[in-house]
Protein backbone atom coordinates (compact mmCIF):
# COMPACT_ATOMS: atom_id res chain seq x y z
CA UNK A 1 0.00 0.00 0.00
CA UNK A 2 1.05 3.80 -0.48
CA UNK A 3 3.19 4.40 2.24
CA UNK A 4 3.20 8.05 3.74
CA UNK A 5 6.78 9.75 3.14
CA UNK A 6 7.36 9.66 6.62
CA UNK A 7 7.22 5.68 6.89
CA UNK A 8 9.80 5.43 3.26
CA UNK A 9 12.80 4.03 4.82
CA UNK A 10 16.35 6.13 4.74
CA UNK A 11 17.43 3.82 1.67
CA UNK A 12 13.80 3.92 0.05
CA UNK A 13 13.84 7.59 0.48
CA UNK A 14 16.83 8.31 -1.76
CA UNK A 15 16.57 5.35 -4.12
CA UNK A 16 19.31 3.26 -2.88
CA UNK A 17 19.98 0.06 -2.41
CA UNK A 18 20.75 -2.06 0.92
CA UNK A 19 24.31 -1.83 -0.36
CA UNK A 20 24.94 1.63 -1.49
CA UNK A 21 28.37 2.98 -1.79
CA UNK A 22 29.13 6.61 -0.15
CA UNK A 23 29.50 8.06 -2.88
CA UNK A 24 26.36 6.73 -4.07
CA UNK A 25 24.60 7.99 -0.89
CA UNK A 26 26.21 11.12 -1.49
CA UNK A 27 25.21 11.46 -5.03
CA UNK A 28 21.18 10.23 -4.24
CA UNK A 29 21.83 13.29 -1.41
CA UNK A 30 22.32 15.85 -3.75
CA UNK A 31 19.77 15.07 -6.33
CA UNK A 32 17.01 15.02 -3.45
CA UNK A 33 18.03 17.88 -2.51
CA UNK A 34 18.14 19.01 -6.22
CA UNK A 35 14.82 17.74 -6.82
CA UNK A 36 12.62 19.16 -3.76
CA UNK A 37 14.52 22.13 -2.51
CA UNK A 38 12.31 25.86 -2.60
CA UNK A 39 13.11 27.12 -5.90
CA UNK A 40 13.66 23.46 -7.44
CA UNK A 41 11.77 23.59 -10.49
CA UNK A 42 10.89 19.84 -10.32
CA UNK A 43 8.80 20.18 -7.56
CA UNK A 44 7.65 23.34 -8.15
CA UNK A 45 3.72 23.95 -7.57
CA UNK A 46 3.78 20.42 -6.51
CA UNK A 47 4.66 20.32 -3.06
CA UNK A 48 2.30 21.81 -0.50
CA UNK A 49 4.74 23.90 2.03
CA UNK A 50 4.18 20.95 4.61
CA UNK A 51 4.35 18.38 2.15
CA UNK A 52 8.00 20.37 1.37
CA UNK A 53 9.18 20.45 4.60
CA UNK A 54 8.20 17.41 5.54
CA UNK A 55 10.42 15.57 2.48
CA UNK A 56 13.22 17.94 2.83
CA UNK A 57 13.65 16.99 6.79
CA UNK A 58 13.70 13.19 6.09
CA UNK A 59 16.16 13.75 3.28
CA UNK A 60 18.56 15.50 5.57
CA UNK A 61 17.91 13.05 8.29
CA UNK A 62 18.45 10.24 6.15
CA UNK A 63 21.99 11.62 4.64
CA UNK A 64 22.76 12.42 8.16
CA UNK A 65 22.13 8.89 9.04
CA UNK A 66 23.37 6.58 6.32
CA UNK A 67 26.67 8.83 5.91
CA UNK A 68 28.25 8.00 8.60
CA UNK A 69 28.86 4.50 9.40
CA UNK A 70 27.97 3.64 12.60
CA UNK A 71 24.33 5.41 12.72
CA UNK A 72 23.90 3.49 9.57
CA UNK A 73 24.66 -0.10 11.11
CA UNK A 74 22.90 0.57 13.77
CA UNK A 75 19.49 1.72 11.13
CA UNK A 76 20.35 -1.14 9.08
CA UNK A 77 19.26 -3.62 12.08
CA UNK A 78 16.46 -1.91 12.51
CA UNK A 79 15.00 -1.74 8.93
CA UNK A 80 16.42 -4.77 7.88
CA UNK A 81 13.89 -7.19 9.03
CA UNK A 82 10.74 -5.22 7.73
CA UNK A 83 12.67 -5.80 4.50
CA UNK A 84 10.97 -8.06 2.01
CA UNK A 85 14.08 -9.58 1.34
CA UNK A 86 14.86 -10.97 4.64
CA UNK A 87 11.67 -12.25 5.22
CA UNK A 88 12.78 -15.88 5.27
CA UNK A 89 10.18 -18.66 6.25
CA UNK A 90 10.42 -20.57 9.13
CA UNK A 91 12.15 -23.81 9.80
CA UNK A 92 9.94 -26.66 10.64
CA UNK A 93 10.39 -27.08 14.41
CA UNK A 94 10.10 -30.48 15.38
CA UNK A 95 10.06 -28.96 19.39
CA UNK A 96 7.20 -26.68 19.88
CA UNK A 97 8.72 -25.71 23.74
CA UNK A 98 10.71 -23.05 22.91
CA UNK A 99 9.69 -19.89 20.77
CA UNK A 100 13.55 -18.85 20.86
CA UNK A 101 14.11 -17.61 17.26
CA UNK A 102 17.09 -17.97 16.70
CA UNK A 103 18.50 -16.56 13.88
CA UNK A 104 16.50 -13.07 14.52
CA UNK A 105 18.02 -9.64 14.79
CA UNK A 106 17.49 -8.69 18.64
CA UNK A 107 14.35 -6.25 18.34
CA UNK A 108 12.97 -9.51 16.39
CA UNK A 109 13.59 -11.62 19.00
CA UNK A 110 12.32 -8.68 22.23
CA UNK A 111 9.38 -8.54 20.08
CA UNK A 112 8.86 -12.21 19.88
CA UNK A 113 9.79 -12.53 23.15
CA UNK A 114 6.84 -9.89 24.30
CA UNK A 115 3.83 -11.32 22.10
CA UNK A 116 4.52 -14.66 23.14
CA UNK A 117 4.18 -14.41 26.81
CA UNK A 118 1.70 -11.68 25.93
CA UNK A 119 -1.47 -12.89 24.03
CA UNK A 120 -3.32 -15.35 23.42
CA UNK A 121 -2.29 -17.92 21.36
CA UNK A 122 -4.76 -17.03 18.07
CA UNK A 123 -3.04 -13.24 18.03
CA UNK A 124 0.41 -15.15 18.26
CA UNK A 125 1.86 -14.07 14.77
CA UNK A 126 4.27 -16.40 12.38
CA UNK A 127 5.89 -19.32 14.20
CA UNK A 128 4.14 -20.53 17.27
CA UNK A 129 0.71 -20.06 15.90
CA UNK A 130 0.11 -24.10 15.34
CA UNK A 131 0.30 -24.10 19.46
CA UNK A 132 -2.61 -25.89 20.84
CA UNK A 133 -1.90 -24.28 24.20
CA UNK A 134 -4.77 -22.56 26.15
CA UNK A 135 -4.34 -21.44 29.62
CA UNK A 136 -3.14 -23.28 31.41
CA UNK A 137 -0.18 -25.62 32.26
CA UNK A 138 1.38 -25.11 28.95
CA UNK A 139 0.95 -21.47 29.30
CA UNK A 140 2.87 -21.80 32.34
CA UNK A 141 6.04 -23.75 30.99
CA UNK A 142 5.65 -20.61 28.51
CA UNK A 143 6.32 -17.93 30.82
CA UNK A 144 9.17 -20.65 32.84
CA UNK A 145 11.24 -20.86 28.80
CA UNK A 146 10.97 -17.02 27.98
CA UNK A 147 13.13 -14.78 28.13
CA UNK A 148 13.18 -11.54 29.69
CA UNK A 149 13.05 -8.17 27.60
CA UNK A 150 12.48 -5.71 30.43
CA UNK A 151 16.83 -6.31 30.30
CA UNK A 152 17.24 -6.08 27.01
CA UNK A 153 14.70 -2.72 26.93
CA UNK A 154 17.56 -1.74 30.06
CA UNK A 155 20.48 -2.80 28.07
CA UNK A 156 19.30 -0.65 24.67
CA UNK A 157 18.50 2.31 27.14
CA UNK A 158 21.59 2.86 28.71
CA UNK A 159 23.56 2.23 25.35
CA UNK A 160 21.91 5.04 23.77
CA UNK A 161 22.34 7.16 27.24
CA UNK A 162 19.20 7.76 28.05
CA UNK A 163 17.74 7.89 31.76
CA UNK A 164 14.87 6.35 33.11
CA UNK A 165 12.96 9.96 33.88
CA UNK A 166 13.76 10.97 29.98
CA UNK A 167 12.02 7.93 29.19
CA UNK A 168 9.48 8.42 31.24
CA UNK A 169 8.72 11.85 29.70
CA UNK A 170 9.00 11.09 25.68
CA UNK A 171 7.04 7.38 26.08
CA UNK A 172 4.33 9.25 29.22
CA UNK A 173 4.86 5.93 31.63
CA UNK A 174 5.04 6.62 35.27
CA UNK A 175 8.84 6.38 36.82
CA UNK A 176 7.16 3.60 39.03
CA UNK A 177 5.89 1.37 36.15
CA UNK A 178 9.11 1.99 33.89
CA UNK A 179 11.31 0.59 36.49
CA UNK A 180 9.02 -2.22 36.95
CA UNK A 181 9.17 -3.08 33.09
CA UNK A 182 13.10 -3.19 33.19
CA UNK A 183 12.89 -5.48 36.55
CA UNK A 184 10.05 -7.87 34.95
CA UNK A 185 8.02 -7.20 38.33
CA UNK A 186 4.57 -8.89 36.80
CA UNK A 187 2.66 -8.34 40.59
CA UNK A 188 3.10 -4.78 39.65
CA UNK A 189 2.83 -4.63 36.16
CA UNK A 190 -0.64 -4.40 33.77
CA UNK A 191 -1.34 -7.90 31.85
CA UNK A 192 -2.20 -8.36 28.03
CA UNK A 193 -2.91 -5.57 26.16
CA UNK A 194 -1.86 -3.09 28.60
CA UNK A 195 1.30 -3.98 29.26
CA UNK A 196 2.18 -4.67 25.26
CA UNK A 197 1.06 -0.83 24.88
CA UNK A 198 3.71 0.06 27.83
CA UNK A 199 6.01 -1.89 25.92
CA UNK A 200 5.52 -0.62 22.74
CA UNK A 201 5.46 3.20 24.01
CA UNK A 202 9.11 2.30 25.65
CA UNK A 203 10.43 1.23 22.47
CA UNK A 204 9.57 4.09 20.20
CA UNK A 205 10.76 6.42 22.93
CA UNK A 206 14.05 4.46 22.46
CA UNK A 207 14.26 4.85 18.96
CA UNK A 208 13.40 1.29 17.89
CA UNK A 209 10.55 0.85 15.79
CA UNK A 210 8.11 -2.01 16.37
CA UNK A 211 9.43 -4.43 14.16
CA UNK A 212 7.09 -7.07 12.93
CA UNK A 213 5.72 -7.79 16.76
CA UNK A 214 3.51 -6.47 19.21
CA UNK A 215 0.16 -5.61 18.41
CA UNK B 1 -14.97 -8.77 -41.90
CA UNK B 2 -11.70 -10.16 -40.62
CA UNK B 3 -8.33 -8.58 -39.45
CA UNK B 4 -5.13 -10.12 -40.01
CA UNK B 5 -3.57 -10.09 -36.43
CA UNK B 6 -0.09 -8.86 -36.98
CA UNK B 7 2.24 -8.87 -34.15
CA UNK B 8 3.62 -5.25 -33.21
CA UNK B 9 7.17 -4.83 -31.38
CA UNK B 10 6.11 -1.19 -30.36
CA UNK B 11 2.92 1.31 -29.99
CA UNK B 12 4.67 4.53 -29.37
CA UNK B 13 2.59 7.56 -28.34
CA UNK B 14 4.72 10.83 -28.26
CA UNK B 15 2.30 13.32 -26.21
CA UNK B 16 2.47 16.31 -23.54
CA UNK B 17 1.03 19.50 -22.59
CA UNK B 18 3.10 22.26 -24.02
CA UNK B 19 3.92 23.36 -28.08
CA UNK B 20 7.46 23.30 -29.43
CA UNK B 21 9.03 21.05 -26.87
CA UNK B 22 9.70 18.39 -29.52
CA UNK B 23 7.32 15.92 -29.53
CA UNK B 24 6.46 16.19 -33.77
CA UNK B 25 10.67 16.13 -34.03
CA UNK B 26 11.29 12.88 -31.19
CA UNK B 27 8.75 11.06 -32.96
CA UNK B 28 9.55 11.79 -36.53
CA UNK B 29 13.43 10.79 -34.92
CA UNK B 30 12.64 7.63 -33.92
CA UNK B 31 9.56 6.67 -36.48
CA UNK B 32 13.07 6.82 -38.96
CA UNK B 33 15.06 5.11 -36.42
CA UNK B 34 12.64 2.11 -36.33
CA UNK B 35 11.98 2.37 -39.99
CA UNK B 36 15.43 1.43 -40.54
CA UNK B 37 15.52 -1.35 -38.14
CA UNK B 38 12.48 -3.30 -39.22
CA UNK B 39 11.77 -1.94 -42.66
CA UNK B 40 8.04 -1.59 -41.51
CA UNK B 41 7.37 1.51 -39.67
CA UNK B 42 3.80 3.47 -39.67
CA UNK B 43 4.30 7.16 -38.61
CA UNK B 44 0.86 8.53 -37.41
CA UNK B 45 0.42 12.38 -36.87
CA UNK B 46 -2.40 12.98 -35.16
CA UNK B 47 -2.72 16.55 -35.82
CA UNK B 48 -1.39 19.21 -37.74
CA UNK B 49 0.26 22.77 -37.18
CA UNK B 50 3.97 23.89 -36.66
CA UNK B 51 7.14 21.68 -37.65
CA UNK B 52 4.69 18.54 -38.89
CA UNK B 53 5.38 14.98 -39.56
CA UNK B 54 4.98 15.46 -42.85
CA UNK B 55 7.02 17.99 -43.36
CA UNK B 56 9.69 16.65 -41.12
CA UNK B 57 9.65 12.94 -43.30
CA UNK B 58 9.82 14.48 -46.39
CA UNK B 59 5.74 14.39 -47.52
CA UNK B 60 3.78 16.48 -49.25
CA UNK B 61 0.75 18.10 -48.04
CA UNK B 62 -1.84 16.61 -50.57
CA UNK B 63 -2.69 13.57 -50.37
CA UNK B 64 -5.45 10.95 -48.21
CA UNK B 65 -5.43 11.91 -44.53
CA UNK B 66 -7.38 10.68 -41.86
CA UNK B 67 -10.14 12.90 -41.94
CA UNK B 68 -10.74 10.69 -44.74
CA UNK B 69 -10.66 7.59 -43.05
CA UNK B 70 -13.04 9.12 -40.81
CA UNK B 71 -15.44 10.85 -43.52
CA UNK B 72 -15.96 7.03 -44.48
CA UNK B 73 -13.87 7.92 -48.00
CA UNK B 74 -11.22 5.27 -46.76
CA UNK B 75 -12.53 2.49 -45.02
CA UNK B 76 -9.37 1.12 -43.43
CA UNK B 77 -6.57 2.95 -41.75
CA UNK B 78 -4.09 1.20 -44.54
CA UNK B 79 -5.66 3.02 -47.25
CA UNK B 80 -4.56 6.37 -46.30
CA UNK B 81 -0.89 5.12 -45.66
CA UNK B 82 1.45 7.50 -47.58
CA UNK B 83 5.62 6.96 -48.52
CA UNK B 84 7.95 9.20 -46.94
CA UNK B 85 11.28 9.88 -48.19
CA UNK B 86 12.70 6.91 -45.64
CA UNK B 87 13.04 3.55 -46.65
CA UNK B 88 10.71 1.22 -44.35
CA UNK B 89 8.56 3.99 -43.25
CA UNK B 90 5.05 4.98 -44.25
CA UNK B 91 2.93 8.01 -43.20
CA UNK B 92 -0.73 8.77 -41.91
CA UNK B 93 -1.42 12.31 -41.82
CA UNK B 94 -3.51 14.04 -39.41
CA UNK B 95 -6.20 16.08 -40.92
CA UNK B 96 -6.21 19.41 -41.68
CA UNK B 97 -8.95 20.32 -39.44
CA UNK B 98 -6.91 21.63 -36.36
CA UNK B 99 -9.49 20.44 -33.41
CA UNK B 100 -10.88 17.04 -35.02
CA UNK B 101 -8.64 14.70 -32.64
CA UNK B 102 -10.60 16.71 -29.63
CA UNK B 103 -14.25 16.35 -31.58
CA UNK B 104 -13.67 12.77 -32.11
CA UNK B 105 -16.67 10.68 -31.34
CA UNK B 106 -16.45 7.79 -28.70
CA UNK B 107 -17.54 5.38 -31.44
CA UNK B 108 -15.05 6.92 -34.16
CA UNK B 109 -12.27 7.00 -31.10
CA UNK B 110 -12.66 3.33 -30.48
CA UNK B 111 -12.91 2.35 -33.95
CA UNK B 112 -9.37 4.00 -34.97
CA UNK B 113 -7.60 2.70 -31.89
CA UNK B 114 -8.96 -0.70 -33.15
CA UNK B 115 -7.37 0.12 -36.04
CA UNK B 116 -4.55 1.48 -35.16
CA UNK B 117 -3.68 -1.30 -33.00
CA UNK B 118 -3.79 -3.84 -35.86
CA UNK B 119 -1.83 -2.00 -38.59
CA UNK B 120 0.10 -4.44 -40.54
CA UNK B 121 3.51 -2.68 -39.23
CA UNK B 122 6.34 -3.61 -36.79
CA UNK B 123 6.52 -0.44 -35.44
CA UNK B 124 3.93 2.30 -34.85
CA UNK B 125 4.78 5.93 -33.66
CA UNK B 126 2.17 8.11 -32.82
CA UNK B 127 2.50 12.00 -32.56
CA UNK B 128 -0.39 13.88 -30.47
CA UNK B 129 0.56 17.18 -30.78
CA UNK B 130 0.12 19.31 -27.94
CA UNK B 131 -3.08 19.43 -25.59
CA UNK B 132 -4.85 17.85 -23.05
CA UNK B 133 -8.06 16.55 -24.39
CA UNK B 134 -9.90 13.56 -23.29
CA UNK B 135 -9.51 11.82 -26.47
CA UNK B 136 -5.55 12.46 -27.02
CA UNK B 137 -5.40 11.37 -23.70
CA UNK B 138 -6.76 8.10 -24.68
CA UNK B 139 -4.86 7.84 -27.37
CA UNK B 140 -1.94 8.65 -25.76
CA UNK B 141 -2.47 5.56 -22.86
CA UNK B 142 -2.62 3.15 -25.17
CA UNK B 143 1.11 3.49 -25.96
CA UNK B 144 4.01 1.01 -24.97
CA UNK B 145 5.00 3.07 -23.74
CA UNK B 146 3.40 6.45 -23.88
CA UNK B 147 6.21 8.97 -24.17
CA UNK B 148 5.99 12.66 -22.81
CA UNK B 149 8.68 15.40 -23.88
CA UNK B 150 9.44 18.03 -21.46
CA UNK B 151 12.14 20.94 -21.93
CA UNK B 152 14.04 22.68 -19.02
CA UNK B 153 11.61 25.67 -18.31
CA UNK B 154 9.15 25.99 -15.38
CA UNK B 155 5.88 26.07 -18.04
CA UNK B 156 6.75 22.82 -19.47
CA UNK B 157 7.71 20.70 -16.27
CA UNK B 158 4.14 22.55 -15.12
CA UNK B 159 2.32 21.43 -18.54
CA UNK B 160 3.93 17.83 -18.31
CA UNK B 161 3.04 17.08 -14.82
CA UNK B 162 -1.14 18.91 -15.55
CA UNK B 163 -0.62 16.39 -18.67
CA UNK B 164 0.47 13.11 -16.55
CA UNK B 165 -2.18 14.04 -13.93
CA UNK B 166 -4.74 14.10 -16.27
CA UNK B 167 -4.09 10.77 -17.38
CA UNK B 168 -3.65 9.30 -14.15
CA UNK B 169 -7.19 10.37 -12.99
CA UNK B 170 -8.56 9.46 -16.79
CA UNK B 171 -7.37 5.83 -15.45
CA UNK B 172 -8.62 6.07 -12.41
CA UNK B 173 -12.49 7.26 -13.30
CA UNK B 174 -12.15 4.44 -15.97
CA UNK B 175 -11.67 2.11 -13.13
CA UNK B 176 -14.37 3.68 -10.94
CA UNK B 177 -16.96 3.37 -13.48
CA UNK B 178 -16.02 0.23 -14.22
CA UNK B 179 -16.11 -1.04 -10.45
CA UNK B 180 -18.90 0.93 -9.90
CA UNK B 181 -17.65 2.40 -6.91
CA UNK B 182 -19.91 5.21 -5.49
CA UNK B 183 -19.40 8.64 -5.06
CA UNK B 184 -15.87 8.45 -5.77
CA UNK B 185 -15.71 10.25 -9.04
CA UNK B 186 -17.40 13.35 -7.49
CA UNK B 187 -14.66 13.04 -4.30
CA UNK B 188 -11.76 13.19 -7.50
CA UNK B 189 -13.52 16.17 -9.20
CA UNK B 190 -13.01 17.97 -6.02
CA UNK B 191 -9.72 17.22 -4.63
CA UNK B 192 -7.64 16.34 -8.09
CA UNK B 193 -8.64 17.94 -10.68
CA UNK B 194 -8.62 21.33 -8.72
CA UNK B 195 -5.07 20.66 -7.77
CA UNK B 196 -5.65 20.60 -4.03
CA UNK B 197 -3.83 17.79 -3.40
CA UNK B 198 -1.31 15.47 -4.70
CA UNK B 199 -2.32 11.93 -6.01
CA UNK B 200 -0.62 10.39 -3.00
CA UNK B 201 -2.27 11.75 -0.40
CA UNK B 202 -5.55 11.44 -1.93
CA UNK B 203 -4.31 7.56 -2.68
CA UNK B 204 -3.30 7.35 0.93
CA UNK B 205 -6.66 8.96 3.02
CA UNK B 206 -8.60 6.65 0.95
CA UNK B 207 -6.32 3.88 1.79
CA UNK B 208 -6.80 4.32 5.06
CA UNK B 209 -10.36 4.73 4.89
CA UNK B 210 -11.41 1.79 2.55
CA UNK B 211 -8.00 -0.27 1.50
CA UNK B 212 -9.78 -2.10 -1.20
CA UNK B 213 -10.62 0.82 -3.28
CA UNK B 214 -7.01 1.80 -2.63
CA UNK B 215 -5.49 -1.23 -4.13
CA UNK B 216 -8.09 -1.09 -6.81
CA UNK B 217 -7.06 2.33 -7.69
CA UNK B 218 -3.29 1.40 -7.13
CA UNK B 219 -3.08 -1.38 -9.43
CA UNK B 220 -5.13 0.54 -11.74
CA UNK B 221 -1.98 3.42 -12.00
CA UNK B 222 0.67 0.39 -11.41
CA UNK B 223 -0.45 0.13 -15.30
CA UNK B 224 0.11 2.81 -16.60
CA UNK B 225 4.11 3.32 -17.22
CA UNK B 226 5.16 6.45 -19.39
CA UNK B 227 8.36 7.38 -20.40
CA UNK B 228 10.33 10.67 -20.53
CA UNK B 229 12.75 12.63 -22.75
CA UNK B 230 14.25 15.96 -21.73
CA UNK B 231 14.88 17.80 -24.77
CA UNK B 232 16.99 21.00 -25.58
CA UNK B 233 19.02 20.46 -22.43
CA UNK B 234 21.88 22.75 -21.65
CA UNK B 235 24.45 22.29 -18.95
CA UNK B 236 24.74 19.52 -16.24
CA UNK B 237 21.34 21.36 -14.18
CA UNK B 238 19.23 20.36 -17.22
CA UNK B 239 20.64 16.85 -17.56
CA UNK B 240 20.20 16.28 -14.47
CA UNK B 241 16.49 17.07 -14.28
CA UNK B 242 14.85 13.84 -16.04
CA UNK B 243 15.92 12.35 -13.03
CA UNK B 244 14.48 14.78 -10.53
CA UNK B 245 11.12 14.96 -12.41
CA UNK B 246 11.04 10.96 -12.35
CA UNK B 247 11.61 11.08 -8.65
CA UNK B 248 8.99 14.01 -7.83
CA UNK B 249 6.09 12.05 -10.52
CA UNK B 250 7.06 8.79 -9.00
CA UNK B 251 6.60 9.84 -5.06
CA UNK B 252 3.52 12.42 -5.65
CA UNK B 253 1.94 11.47 -8.26
CA UNK B 254 2.33 7.31 -7.87
CA UNK B 255 3.23 6.89 -12.00
CA UNK B 256 5.40 4.83 -13.16
CA UNK B 257 7.69 7.43 -15.04
CA UNK B 258 10.81 6.21 -16.65
CA UNK B 259 13.83 8.23 -17.87
CA UNK B 260 14.02 7.34 -21.61
CA UNK B 261 16.89 9.79 -22.46
CA UNK B 262 17.85 13.11 -22.47
CA UNK B 263 18.30 15.34 -25.92
CA UNK B 264 20.79 18.32 -25.48
CA UNK B 265 20.50 21.70 -27.45
CA UNK B 266 21.44 21.74 -30.79
CA UNK B 267 20.97 25.48 -32.66
CA UNK B 268 21.69 23.14 -35.68
CA UNK B 269 17.93 21.83 -35.58
CA UNK B 270 16.36 24.97 -36.14
CA UNK B 271 18.56 25.53 -39.61
CA UNK B 272 17.21 21.85 -40.67
CA UNK B 273 13.78 22.51 -39.98
CA UNK B 274 14.23 26.26 -41.79
CA UNK B 275 15.96 24.48 -44.91
CA UNK B 276 12.97 20.68 -44.47
CA UNK B 277 15.73 18.75 -44.01
CA UNK B 278 15.10 16.02 -41.30
CA UNK B 279 17.74 16.72 -38.70
CA UNK B 280 18.86 12.78 -38.17
CA UNK B 281 19.49 12.73 -41.98
CA UNK B 282 21.57 15.99 -42.10
CA UNK B 283 23.35 15.31 -39.33
CA UNK B 284 23.68 11.39 -38.52
CA UNK B 285 26.90 11.75 -36.25
CA UNK B 286 25.41 14.34 -33.83
CA UNK B 287 25.26 13.44 -30.37
CA UNK B 288 20.88 13.89 -30.87
CA UNK B 289 20.83 11.20 -33.33
CA UNK B 290 23.03 9.19 -31.95
CA UNK B 291 20.81 9.58 -28.74
CA UNK B 292 17.40 8.75 -30.79
CA UNK B 293 19.30 6.05 -32.31
CA UNK B 294 19.95 4.60 -28.54
CA UNK B 295 16.14 5.23 -27.72
CA UNK B 296 14.75 3.45 -30.62
CA UNK B 297 17.33 0.31 -29.55
CA UNK B 298 15.98 0.40 -26.28
CA UNK B 299 12.44 0.60 -27.29
CA UNK B 300 12.78 -1.87 -29.92
CA UNK B 301 14.12 -4.33 -27.65
CA UNK B 302 11.87 -4.40 -24.59
CA UNK B 303 8.78 -6.20 -24.62
CA UNK B 304 5.47 -5.61 -23.24
CA UNK B 305 5.42 -5.89 -19.44
CA UNK B 306 9.07 -5.25 -19.02
CA UNK B 307 10.14 -3.18 -16.82
CA UNK B 308 9.35 0.38 -17.80
CA UNK B 309 7.94 -0.50 -21.10
CA UNK B 310 4.55 -1.37 -20.76
CA UNK B 311 0.96 -0.72 -21.41
CA UNK B 312 -2.06 0.63 -19.57
CA UNK B 313 -4.57 -2.48 -18.60
CA UNK B 314 -7.07 -0.75 -18.72
CA UNK B 315 -11.01 -1.83 -19.13
CA UNK B 316 -12.23 0.30 -21.89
Amino acid sequence: MVKKIEDLDFYELLNLGLDATPGEIEGAYLLAVATYHQEAMASRGVLSLEERGVILRRIEEAFETLADPDKRKTYDELILPQRPESQQRAYFRKSTEKLEIEDATEVQKFWARVSSSMLPVGLRRGRGRHRQHKNGKGWLNLQKDRHYYGEYLKSVREQRGLTLEEISQRAKISLALLAALEEEDEESLPQGKDRVRMLQAYARALGLNSANGGK
Amino acid sequence: MTEETYIQNTLLTVGGGKGGTGKSFLAAGLAIELGARSRNAVAVGAVLGGPNLPTLLGVRENGRDLGDFFRNRAPRLEDVLTETSYPGLKLIKGSENALFLANLHQAKKLKLIRQIKSLPARNVIIDLGTGSAFNTLDLFVIGQPGIVVVTPDPTSVENTYFFLKSCAVRILKLYIRYYKIPGLEEKIAGELEDGVSTLRTFLTVLASNDGATGRILQAALNSFRPCLVVNKARGDKDHLLGRSIVDVVRRYFLIELELLGTLPYDERVLWSLKKHIPFTREYPESEISLRIRDMAEKLAKSQPGDAGVGEAQRPV
